[in-house]
């Protein structure tokens, strides 16, 4: 049972990087380069620290306003969430 | 013996369902319309071939046991569709079949991931690149298994069948997930 719920969660995954590199998805640029660092950076537990995007290749080259700019705005989305415990830069994945 | 071989149910309803539907789409809607448009094709392959894009997945997430998994469902349709309808089709052609894709996987896996990490960049690339060998690999063995000969037309038929469907069947899969995710927002 929880090995058929990893699988989905790994399908559900490749569909949505898939939608999001097709551009297929309805999120800005910057948006798309943050969510699919996150997917990248983020362990098994889909966590992941903001200073992780900023050295990671695809979202390096973003200016600090507008790479917060798209963090928020995966946040209003749902796509990202804040750690609950508000422990500063920590940030999940959502699942897809 | 399914705890020894690590296999579990609710995988196996949930490949068994993706496959059976797969292969529902792909021979109610997909080949009636193949007959009107295509009448010249041969009837053994379709030029969109949805449950190739099944085989892909399953072992491309569960490897090995992905073949397990889908011997059930390829051979209930095989029986269903293909020796029900009279189509001149072999009996090891669905073992073969999956056989080949597990064959593409871990040659991508050997020969291609191992070298490098960041190869294909995305998973869903890495897929579509095991798919592709995978349909050749399958139109080659299909082929043979009908004709004991190469047929190129068979093996281009299948080959590119077995390919758009892979493709349709993630972009479906995409129209899925968006509607899922509108739906969850309504309610």
């Amino acid at each position: 049972m929880r090995n058929a719920m990893k699988q989905l969660s790994r399908l559900s995954k490749l569909i949505f990087e898939m939608e999001i590199d097709l551009g297929l998805s309805d999120l800005s640029q910057p948006e798309k380069l943050v969510l699919m660092a996150a997917h990248e950076q983020s362990d098994s537990d889909g966590q992941f620290h903001t200073h992780q995007l900023l050295s990671h290749p695809l979202s390096a080259k973003l200016a600090r306003p507008t790479f917060f700019r798209a963090l928020k705005q995966l946040e209003q989305k749902e796509l990202l969430l804040r750690n609950p415990e508000k422990k500063r830069g920590l940030y999940s994945v959502a699942e897809t | 013996m399914l705890r020894k071989l690590n296999l579990d149910w609710l995988t196996f309803v949930v490949v068994s369902v993706g496959y059976i539907s797969a292969y529902t789409i792909t021979s109610g809607l997909v080949l009636p319309l193949q007959k009107i448009f295509a009448p010249q094709l041969p009837i053994v392959f379709s030029v969109l071939f949805l449950p190739h894009g099944i085989r892909v997945l399953a072992v491309y997430f569960l490897g090995w046991r992905g073949i397990l998994y889908l011997i059930p469902s390829t051979y209930l349709m095989w029986a269903i569709s293909v020796y029900g309808a009279s189509i001149d089709l072999a009996i090891l052609s669905p073992l073969a079949s999956l056989s080949v894709v597990y064959v593409a996987f871990r040659m991508v896996k050997i020969f291609f991931v191992s070298r490098s990490k960041d190869v294909f960049g995305f998973s869903w690339k890495e897929c579509l690149v095991i798919a592709a060998f995978a349909s050749v690999f399958n139109g080659i063995v299909l082929s043979i298994l009908h004709g004991d000969t190469f047929d190129w037309i068979l093996i281009i038929g299948y080959s590119s069948g077995d390919m758009a469907g892979q493709i349709v069947l993630l972009l479906l899969l995409i129209a899925l997930m968006k509607i899922n995710r509108k739906l969850t927002k309504l309610i």
